[in-house]
């Protein structure tokens, strides 16, 4: 069975390439504009950090990076590929997988069957009129289970294998929605405020995980949060946004401490004591 | 033309008068109620049981029954019903509304007998006055009408703008949250929006009884008719319901004037305008709000949709292959071996006669159950199956297995019709299409007279393949038990397979589901197909047993009832689909042995209820009694034991 | 429609008396815990802020506090009474109100009808017409515009609206989540001016805030809350170089692990041929 989705080799990407880019976004909602000719663009293997006050188009731009959000300006690109005006489906093919602030995942699903269901879409090996006449059992094809169960044991999820998403806590249905998102071969990783509900410690051991996934399959992360100190532990490129527009980029220390940050957050130029 | 306009606005008057009853609970509760002509017609035939039957005073009877007895029966729907579904998804409350549609009519013929009569008098009592207006004919009655519309819209226009319930209920409607903040109780002002809601369906219905007769199918008229209003005004507000109403009727009327009068084709169009318009409505209004830049709606996904389903039961882990076989063994154990040993001729044909309808029910468990979309045209997808199958088997005279299977293929084309048709709508709006191409095919198709044929229908004979002859009463069970356990196993592989897990993806979370790869409207499409391709073969399969393929057995007042009886058992399963099959065939029966006549409509009332139990508890008549169990068994041992807790405030998360 | 005439007490509180006070108070929503064992004091005519980063769940407290949403632990006291888990309409009534984000007006009703239902279930009948004077005399644009549909007046003149439809309902104690949001620096100050009338007239106030500095200049008590919990409380003044310190970061404890060791299993191919 072969992969449909061409898997990001790192080690010959060009410096300059980029695994997605988008520029001039702009969107508005009834009256409302929620992003205004915005430019962000994720370098290869890296976790980039979108931070902002309430209301700033944080979600609303993840949702034009995953083809959720159709804008109303601006271009979209992901793996060099102009996927402008596509629905999330064409998003996915191209190698886009994102989370959600809810986690809900798929209730009646059980953990294990997430995952697989990700492999086979990913795979694209079964077929509606198969499965109606009963040739759809098993495992679709000869790697899905080697890959699966080794995916849940990575993450330390052997344990919740049969288990249903409202039997277990949050931070590992957290867990189990970034196992499916790497089941699906991402070249971008799009999280959608994944600490929001988990303590200090939760939050850490969570940059861990992401951080080896990262080093070992080399996709990159957009992260959308809320709790600063994780954004700084884990990215290395922060963008910030504030009423629809990026009022900075670059290192993210510097970032929060420039002028415009502080003032957006703070509410004056205040120098952030030492 | 002045004459077909008046008269359209007569009747137009009457379907505003309810649209606007029918927007007003939608607004201020959000539950769409499937049973408002229901409520019309129980007032109608409570106000004929006064003033004709009782021989009361008419204007009392009037004001007793649509000023009195409406009201305070819509404070009661509100308590026991709709009080309790302000949390619940908009297929909880499809189920309980049509639960109320089945229930309703059944509990009043319960209530005051059934009583076949055609001179229904009005308020206007019996020969009124003729009038001549502008060139028109009006009786008494239509006066009336038109004047208690004139009535209602000033005095609900004069309410809302200038009565402290109407600013309570503009209120409500605009943000029942703000309305909390204010120390207003939005439960309060649901219950009068539901008093008023019923009283206008009341009226509505009192002042139809002389304009038709007096029996349900013409209620269903007056109801289609509404929805047809309400859709037009996309739900907005109460005088563009109104409006919409008075469109309606109008164009009902005008379309009369240019049907030829003995065009045979055209025939069916005149009656079928509230559901050829409703269905037109719906196809160019009825796309799910898409804001700027929101994608769901387009790919077939309702943007709003809810997590609790009606299709939840339990939320269940699949169990294991081998712990699912035990059932089927059981199952197979009593149908194969112990009902055709131990049950005489009769009966053997009773449990027939549920193979087969339990065979169209599990049409229900993939649209519904697997696909999670309400469709109410299933009996009509059955009906084209029969009437499908009765020409080729018979007609055309070729055997019967391709007959079927082709009869089965035509139900099929026509699912996918409606479903390219209804694929980006919202799942009320999918069920209304749902309803109204249902309703469509029974009047425009079922009545060709090739296939009615004089309301006798076209024989089917059950077929001999080789030397079985299937006429035999054994053999002809055995083939529909054959026959439901091939489309049982169709769709037991398809809850199993990758693409069932497509399915349940599709279910719990559309959105998510769409970032994953899966395209919700392919498998909604393909999930209509499968769906009507088996609900025309159970067609096929009720033809035989009936002998005789006939369109009328097959109507959507009956589809909606036989979804009651599903949707109380569980759309999910498909035991649950055997089990309701058997007892719509099975339990009718035994009432009518052993009681009288007047209780011949319980079945269905009881049908109705299932329906409005499940929806107030959603994870299924078994979770509840099991529930029940559990709380005696607690109470029995002593134990004060606290279920872990959800908080019940728990209805709005914080946004980021 | 009739109310309960118990709904309409108004407790009679002291200028000294503590209004509103908040014990161990969580909030979670199914699995995640968004309040964990928040408590404070709020006594009359002071003001407390409550500020934190995003997603700390100053708003879920807010919402618990007035009713919109059941706490899971914890309790609330008013004037004494428990109100704990109550309505948000009764505890409206008995004059605790909430100014949410989104300003908490009806946007598709004028602002005339938005005033009179304030009036009609915090006023009685006779003081009706005072009390609408009095507001509209604090806020004169409302009243040159008072037939205007209300989602078609401007941010600010939306936020004037939401603290007259609290003053015109003669609230005790009131929430306001985020009051400068979406506002010009001019209009943060006018709405700045009417909160400090509100407070001079007797109204014990919760604010809650993301921009510190102006929160902190206004309020007489100062709390952070982050990840739900109360990491910092006291008197502005002595809380303020922490609050902005942990604000932003605490950036020297960010150890990059941008370079942790390759802890997966060797042998983990997603990348088939």
């Amino acid at each position: 069975m072969t992969a449909t989705v061409p898997v990001p080799d790192t080690a010959s990407q060009d410096a300059a390439e980029v695994v997605a880019q988008a520029s001039g976004i702009s969107v508005s909602f009834g009256g409302v504009r929620a992003l205004i000719d915005v430019d962000i663009s994720i370098p290869p293997s890296a976790i980039v950090g979108l931070v902002g006050p309430n209301g700033a188009g944080k979600t609303t731009l993840l949702g034009v990076m995953s083809g959720l959000t159709r804008p109303s300006a601006g271009r979209v690109a992901v793996g060099g590929a102009d996927l402008t005006g596509g629905n999330p489906q064409k998003f996915a093919a191209r190698g886009v997988a994102r989370t959600f602030q809810h986690a809900g995942l798929f209730g009646e699903v059980t953990v294990r069957d997430h995952l697989v269901l990700a492999h086979r879409l990913v795979h694209r090996n079964h077929h509606i009129l198969t499965d109606i006449l009963g040739l759809g059992y098993g495992p679709r094809s000869s790697d899905e289970n080697q890959t699966v169960d080794e995916v849940m044991h990575t993450l330390g999820l052997d344990d919740c294998a049969r288990r249903l998403p409202n039997e277990i806590p949050l931070g590992t249905r957290r867990l189990v929605e970034v196992a499916q998102a790497l089941l699906c071969q991402p070249r971008l990783l799009l999280l959608d405020e994944p600490s929001a509900g988990l303590d200090t410690a939760e939050t850490q051991a969570f940059n861990k995980v992401l951080q080896q996934a990262r080093q070992r399959y080399g996709f990159s992360v957009l992260l959308v949060e809320h709790d600063l100190d994780f954004v700084l532990a884990a990215s290395s490129l922060l963008y910030v946004l504030d009423f629809g527009h990026i009022i900075g980029v670059g290192a993210p220390r510097e970032v929060l401490n420039s002028a415009d940050v502080r003032r957006a957050y703070l509410g004056s130029s205040a120098a952030v004591p030492a | 033309m002045s004459a077909y306009i008046i008269s359209g606005l007569v009747l137009g008057s009457i379907y505003a008068i309810a649209a606007t009853g029918l927007v007003l609970t939608y607004k201020s509760s959000r539950v769409f109620n499937f049973g408002h002509g229901a409520i019309a017609f129980l007032i109608a035939r409570m106000y004929y049981q006064f003033a004709q039957v009782w021989h009361w005073n008419s204007w009392l009877s009037a004001i007793l029954t649509i000023f009195v007895f409406a009201p305070a029966f819509g404070v009661f729907l509100w308590g026991f019903l709709f009080r309790h579904l302000t949390n619940s998804s908009q297929i909880v409350r499809l189920v309980a509304t049509i639960g109320l549609f089945v229930a309703i009519p059944a509990i009043a013929e319960l209530i005051f007998g059934y009583d076949p009569t055609l001179n229904t008098l009005g308020l206007a009592g019996a020969n009124p006055p003729v009038y001549h207006v502008f060139g028109v004919t009006l009786n008494l009655d239509q006066v009336f009408v038109l004047g208690f519309a004139g009535v209602v819209a000033l005095a609900l226009g004069a309410m809302m703008r200038f009565t402290t319930f109407g600013l309570l209920i503009r209120a409500v409607v605009d943000s029942p949250t703000v309305s909390r903040l204010v120390g207003t109780d939005p439960q309060r002002v649901s219950m009068g929006a539901w008093a008023l809601g019923a009283t206008l369906a009341g009226l509505a219905g009192v002042l139809l009884t002389p304009l038709v007769t007096l029996d349900v199918d013409s209620f269903n008229v007056l109801l289609v008719a509404s929805f047809a209003a309400v859709v037009l005004a996309r739900m907005e507000n109460l005088p563009l319901a109104f409006v919409g109403g008075l469109v309606v009727g109008v164009i009902q009327q005008i379309v009369t004037k240019f049907v030829p009068a003995d065009s045979v084709a055209l025939k069916g169009i005149v009656p079928s305008m509230p559901f050829i318009l409703l269905v037109i409505f719906l196809f160019f209004w009825g796309s799910a709000r898409e804001t700027v830049g929101s994608r769901a709606a387009a790919m077939g996904v309702n943007p709003d949709a809810e997590k609790e389903d009606i299709t939840t039961t339990t939320v269940r882990r699949q169990r294991s292959f081998l712990r699912s076989l035990t059932p089927i063994a059981v199952w197979g154990v009593i149908l194969a071996v112990a009902v055709p040993l131990y049950m005489n001729s009769f009966w053997l044909g009773l449990f027939s006669e549920g193979l087969a309808t339990a065979t169209i029910f599990l049409s229900f468990t993939v649209i519904s159950g697997q696909a999670g979309v309400i469709s109410l045209g299933q009996s009509a997808l059955a009906g084209v199956g029969a009437i499908a199958v009765g020409q080729f088997a018979t007609a055309f005279g070729w055997p019967m297995l391709p007959s079927v299977i082709l009869a089965g293929g035509c139900a099929a084309v026509l699912g996918v019709l409606v479903a390219v048709i209804s694929v980006r709508l919202g799942d009320l709006y999918v069920a209304l299409t749902t309803l109204g191409m249902g309703l469509l095919l029974e009047n425009m198709v079922y009545t060709i007279g090739r296939f009615d044929n004089f309301s006798i229908g076209v024989s089917v004979t059950p077929p001999k393949l080789g030397p079985i002859d299937f006429s035999g009463k054994n053999t002809f069970y055995f083939l529909l038990l054959g026959v439901f356990c091939v489309l049982a196993l169709v769709v037991w592989n398809l809850k199993r397979s990758s693409t069932g897990l497509e399915l349940a993806a599709m279910r719990s979370d559309p959105v998510r589901a769409t970032t994953l790869g899966i395209r919700p409207w392919r498998l909604k499409i393909f999930a209509f197909g499968l769906a009507a391709f088996i609900a025309g073969v159970g067609g096929c399969m009720l033809a035989m047993y009936q002998f005789r393929a006939l369109p009328e057995n097959f109507a959507t007042t009956i589809g909606l009832v036989w979804f009651a009886v599903v949707a109380t058992l569980g759309l999910r399963s498909i035991a649950a689909a055997l089990v309701a099959g058997l007892t719509f065939a099975v339990f009718p029966q035994i009432i009518s042995d052993h009681l009288s006549q007047t209780f011949q409509t319980l079945p269905t009332a009881l049908f109705g209820l299932g329906a409005i139990a499940v929806a107030r508890h959603p994870d299924g008549v078994v979770a509840m009694h099991v529930q029940q169990y559990k709380w005696v068994k607690r109470k029995l041992s002593g134990l004060r034991h606290r279920a872990p807790s959800v908080p019940d405030g728990v209805t709005e998360a914080p946004a980021a | 429609m009739q109310r309960n005439a118990a709904d309409d007490r108004r407790p009679q509180g002291g200028q000294t008396d503590t209004l509103l006070e908040v014990r161990g108070l969580s909030v979670a929503y199914g699995a995640a815990p968004a309040v964990t064992r928040v408590s404070f004091e709020l006594p009359a005519g002071k003001a407390v802020v409550v500020l934190g980063p995003n997603g700390a769940g100053k708003s879920s407290l807010a919402r618990a506090i007035t009713g919109l949403v059941k706490p899971t632990e914890g309790s609330v006291l008013f004037c004494g009474e428990d109100v704990t888990g109550m309505a948000a309409h009764k505890l409206a009534r008995r004059g605790i109100s909430l100014v949410p984000e989104d300003r908490g007006i009806f946007r598709g009703l004028s602002v005339m009808d938005n005033l009179r239902m304030a009036l009609r279930n915090g006023v009685a009948r006779n003081r009706r017409e005072a009390s609408l004077d009095k507001v509209l005399t604090l806020f004169p644009v409302l009243g040159s515009r008072r037939r205007q549909i209300a989602g078609t007046l401007s941010g600010g003149e939306q936020q004037m609206l939401a603290l007259a439809r609290v003053m015109a309902g003669e609230a005790r104690v009131l929430v306001v989540d985020e009051p400068s949001l979406g506002l010009a620096p001019q209009l943060v100050d006018r709405v700045y001016e009417a909160l400090s009338a509100l407070r001079a007239s007797g109204l014990s106030l919760l604010l809650i805030e993301q921009f510190v500095e102006r929160a902190l200049d206004f309020g007489d008590d100062a709390c952070l809350l982050s990840h739900g919990r109360v990491e910092l409380h006291g008197p502005p003044s002595e809380v303020r170089d922490d609050i902005l310190k942990s604000y932003l970061g605490r950036a020297e404890e960010a150890g990059a692990t941008a370079s942790a060791p390759d802890g997966l299993p060797a042998g983990v191919n997603l990348q088939t041929a």
